[in-house]
């Protein structure tokens, strides 16, 4: 994570990660907001696993921000089974990206998806201090 | 010329583009700097590290404040 501009909470980026162009997108995504200081990725299988240290890292964080690849949705059920609810929750088909199994993904994509969680995440920001 | 300073927004951010249009003012160089903090932006340059510096499009450092000799050796083109 860029330590310059790195945010002062504690901000969780988890991504679905999926097999699909959309999965991977999210993966991107995520990738990126925590390379430019927006929060630390971590390990979404982990929470799905149900393993305890993973789920308890997620509760104990100021922010979690998920990023689901499609409607299917299968993050935010990991985080539904193991009790937790994202604060910032982002779909990349929602950005009109159309899921297919291939890898062929554009940065353009990646930027709106980090983009519209950036946003999301400062809005919040926002919201908290009023 | 244009210099691109990308960065969110921090100590180390606003330093380089201080330093850079110092710089620019010293040498009497023919730049225009721009400070882009959209991560959008950010993202489709490629930048992974912050503060990072593009001249002309192509990125040339990241990750720190550049040393002035740099930004006098870019200027210089």
């Amino acid at each position: 994570m860029s330590e310059c501009c790195a945010t002062p909470q504690d901000v969780i980026l988890l991504a679905c990660s999926g097999g699909s162009n959309v999965g991977q997108i999210s993966n991107e995504a995520a990738k990126s907001l925590d390379q430019l200081g927006q929060g630390r990725m971590y390990c979404a299988i982990g929470i799905g696993a149900g393993l305890g240290p993973f789920i308890e890292t997620v509760q104990k964080a100021d922010v979690c921000v998920a990023i689901d690849g499609c409607n299917v949705a299968c993050l935010k059920k990991a985080l539904d089974n193991a009790g937790l609810t994202p604060d910032v929750y982002v779909v990349v088909t929602d950005y009109g990206i159309e899921k297919g199994h291939h890898f062929e993904i554009t940065r353009e994509q990646i930027a709106e998806v980090a983009d519209a969680a950036a946003k999301a995440l400062a809005e919040r920001a926002g919201t908290a201090q009023a | 010329m244009k210099i691109t300073v990308y960065g969110p927004g921090c100590a180390k951010c606003k330093h380089t583009e201080e330093l850079i249009r110092k710089i620019i003012a010293e040498t009497g160089a023919t730049a225009e700097v721009e400070k882009v903090g959209d991560i959008r932006e950010m993202v489709k340059a490629g930048v992974m590290s912050t503060p990072a510096v593009a001249v002309d499009g192509v990125l040339m450092m990241a990750g720190r404040v550049p040393r002035p000799e740099e930004v006098k050796a870019w200027l210089a083109g």
